[in-house]
């Protein structure tokens, strides 16, 4: 199961992107309540949206997003059939990708 | 198992218990005192908790309705759920009912046992039946399986029957001792905050009513 | 990826492309230099002014009414604090959001391509109480806002 989960709507000559991502944004900050010890940094880094495989935003972050990361954007125009790519790559070296169309 | 009665009494409250005159005559007690509370309260606005009171609260809920992170939980329990165990057989099995939602009707009080049962239990009684191990009360996919599970039961009214058998009527007065028992640094109960005090504010959070509380607003 | 473009660049430079390698990463727009790397120095810093300097190489910030953030005043769940922000000032390059006591003050910087307007909307952890700030950069200049969201442990929870 895919990562990224990607809702679209066509607007008035604009189209809303938004996405939730599965990730834990952890600090690095946070204790173990188990075993006490310092939960290692674990956060997206850099996010990626692509309309028909051209980049049209991208997002630089760090752990002070909230875990499992919602981002909404708005693109101009796109058409029914056009391809919506989202991708992430955290600091731990993870990446995922998604694509949608926009229906 | 203090807390499963806890939850007996908070959920029993609202049930339409037929002839048991003590959780009855407590709800419709309760009901009174927070109509007259919150006159500009609908009976079904209690069930949005605090996002019925409090304007900030309630804005941000509806802006992460827009897209909820829960969403990712609820997707992991859909897909337990319909996952066959090593014998071939699945959840569905147990909750055949599934598909109306059944959350409402839990917790229980259960005549073989003569315990309460919560569906978090259920689910535990379903795995064993099948000769699963349990899942620990604070394992992801319980926790998944639960909130898919509430999910079905979305918009539906909490359901609980508390019969008129003393063991069953002592659990619903054990929890409701808990509840108004005072307890911790502030001195307070529960029902200090979601009885008496409700709708005030407590440093910057807005405090619930008990009427309309649900399992997702257990404290952590 | 970004080594492979630096072998790349390396080996035009040595051929004898200096002049157009160059010209070619400076006239290309932000938003398509869609091969750099996470900007790990301005998420280095601890401290709300270090980070803004980083951000603007410490040249002034221009308070406009032409940026419109929508974030609750009192934070019901300091971990999970709704945030959406749109502007109408023309040409966005890039839009910065920082909380200036969380123990990282800068959260995200969006790069945006012409295709997108400034409409965004994100979700926000803040430690404490504390001014969130906006930065749009709009032809070379740093616009912001801010507002101050009231956070503080939960009555039950804590």
């Amino acid at each position: 199961m895919s990562s990224i989960k990607i809702r679209t709507k066509r607007q008035q000559g604009t189209t809303q992107i938004r996405t939730l991502i599965a990730h834990p944004m952890e600090t690095g900050l946070n204790t173990d309540n188990q075993n006490q010890k310092t939960i290692a940094a674990h956060f997206i880094q850099t996010l990626t949206v692509r309309h028909n495989d051209k980049i049209i935003l991208t997002t630089d972050m760090g752990s002070g997003i909230s875990r499992n990361p919602y981002f909404s954007f708005e693109m101009k125009g796109g058409e029914p059939g056009d391809k919506i790519t989202i991708q992430w790559s955290d600091n731990q070296g993870n990446r995922d990708t998604q694509d949608a169309l926009i229906s | 198992m203090t807390k499963l009665l806890f939850w007996l009494l908070v959920l029993g409250l609202f049930s339409a218990a037929p002839s048991t005159a003590t959780p009855l005559n407590d709800q419709r007690t309760l009901q009174q005192h927070f109509f007259t509370q919150f006159p500009t309260l609908s009976r079904q606005d209690f069930a949005n908790g605090v996002y019925a009171l409090d304007p900030d609260a309630k804005q941000s809920w509806l802006a992460i309705e827009q897209f909820p992170p829960y969403e990712i939980a609820i997707d992991r329990g859909k897909k337990n759920f319909f996952t066959p165990f090593k014998n071939g057989q699945r959840y569905q099995d147990c909750f055949v009912d599934y598909q109306q939602g059944i959350s409402q009707h839990y917790p229980y009080w259960d005549l073989k046992t003569k315990t309460v049962v919560t569906l978090s239990q259920a689910i535990n009684r379903c795995r064993q039946l099948n000769l699963e191990a349990p899942l620990k009360p604070t394992a992801g996919d319980l926790i998944a399986l639960t909130a898919y599970l509430a999910f079905l039961s979305r918009d539906q009214p909490i359901a609980i029957t508390i019969p008129p058998i003393p063991a069953a009527q002592a659990a619903y007065q054990q929890g409701k001792d808990y509840y108004h028992q005072r307890r911790g640094q502030l001195n307070f109960s529960c029902a200090s905050c979601h009885i008496q005090n409700a709708g005030k504010r407590l440093r910057t959070e807005t405090l619930s009513p008990l009427l309309g509380q649900q399992l997702a607003d257990i404290p952590t | 990826m970004m080594q492979t473009r630096r072998q790349f660049i390396k080996k035009t430079l040595t051929i004898g492309g200096a002049f157009w390698a160059s010209s070619w990463l400076i006239v290309k727009p932000l938003w398509a230099q869609t091969e750099t790397l996470w900007p790990i120095g301005l998420f280095a810093h601890s401290k709300y002014q270090a980070a803004l300097k980083g951000i603007t190489g410490g040249q002034a910030l221009i308070a406009s009414k032409d940026i419109t953030m929508t974030i609750p005043r009192i934070a019901e769940n300091g971990a999970l604090i709704p945030f959406t922000l749109s502007s109408t000032l023309e040409k966005a390059e890039r839009v910065f959001v920082l909380v200036k006591k969380n123990p990282v003050p800068l959260v995200a910087r969006f790069t945006l391509s012409p295709q997108v307007n400034t409409q965004l909307s994100a979700r926000l952890k803040m430690a404490e109480t504390s001014k969130v700030v906006s930065i749009v950069l709009a032809n070379g200049q740093y616009y912001y806002t801010d507002k101050t969201v009231k956070v503080t442990l939960g009555g039950c929870g804590g």
